[in-house]
């Protein structure tokens, strides 16, 4: 059982990694085209 | 989770640590994909001399570190119970190492040099000679002595149901890849926009 316990701690770390990895990618994407829009509009102002 | 938790079989001699086999070759493959798209990325862009390739090179290669970051991980997690140590200089640990500090190296490349043409033309070079020891890694345990299991042995080898379970594990992750290359070469696509943008900002308005 303790092993199990030990099996599944490590998976949950890799999925932790992958899927923090994965939301930190998502919110770049969101506050870079932010980013692009003000930059956009600003210059044809 | 299900099929390696459930389906698949404990083996013999190590028991139910065993399982994090799957997991462990899966993030592998996904780091040699990494890796793989980098290589012939930077490949075409000294061809072409195009920093679309460029960014497509250093998204998937960072893709590729994270992927081999979880790889050393899990082998040390499965090292620990089954060897009784986190590490020992294997020829496999040993390779793969060394390709994590020849990635490491290739982002410390791209960070230290400022000039956007010689950045994109030092990292490929690395990332292009970096990659010869991705076989190097796959050989390392036919090549030399080593206490790392192979997949391929002589009159041997891994159960059918064990080999469906990493079959189907393998696909989930080369599926998962896909998406986070995609999804980080659009931010490196941005980034180059951004970069454009702001040039253009200066010109006009000073």
């Amino acid at each position: 059982m303790g092993k199990l316990f030990y099996l599944f701690g490590a998976y949950s770390v890799a999925w932790l990694v992958l899927m923090a990895y994965l939301l930190v990618t998502i919110r770049r994407i969101n506050r870079l085209d932010e980013k692009i829009t003000d930059l956009e509009q600003f210059i044809r102002r | 989770m299900y099929m390696i938790f459930l389906v698949a079989p404990a083996e013999r001699i190590m028991g139910d640590v065993q399982r994090i086999f799957y997991l462990h070759v899966s993030l592998a493959v996904s780091a040699y994909i990494g890796f793989g798209i980098l290589f012939i990325a930077s490949i075409l862009f000294l061809l072409k001399k195009n920093f679309y390739w460029d960014s497509l090179a250093s998204s998937a290669g960072e893709v590729g570190i994270v992927f081999s970051t979880l790889v050393l991980i899990t082998g040390m997690l499965w090292a620990r119970p089954v060897w009784n140590v986190w590490w020992t200089w294997d020829p496999r640990l040993v390779s793969m190492l060394i390709l994590w500090f020849i990635y490491c190296g290739y982002f410390l490349i791209r960070k230290a040099v400022p000039d956007r043409y010689k950045k994109a033309r030092y990292s490929a070079v690395i990332g292009i000679i970096g990659f010869l020891d991705v076989p190097v890694v796959r050989l390392a345990t036919k090549w030399w002595r080593s206490i790392h299991p192979r997949l391929e042995r002589e009159g041997g080898g891994l159960d059918p149901v064990m080999l469906k379970v990493l079959l189907v594990s393998m696909f989930t992750f080369i599926l998962f890849t896909s998406l986070i290359v995609y999804l980080r070469f659009r931010v490196s696509l941005q980034e180059d926009k951004i970069e454009y943008l702001m040039t253009e900002m200066e010109e006009r308005h000073g």
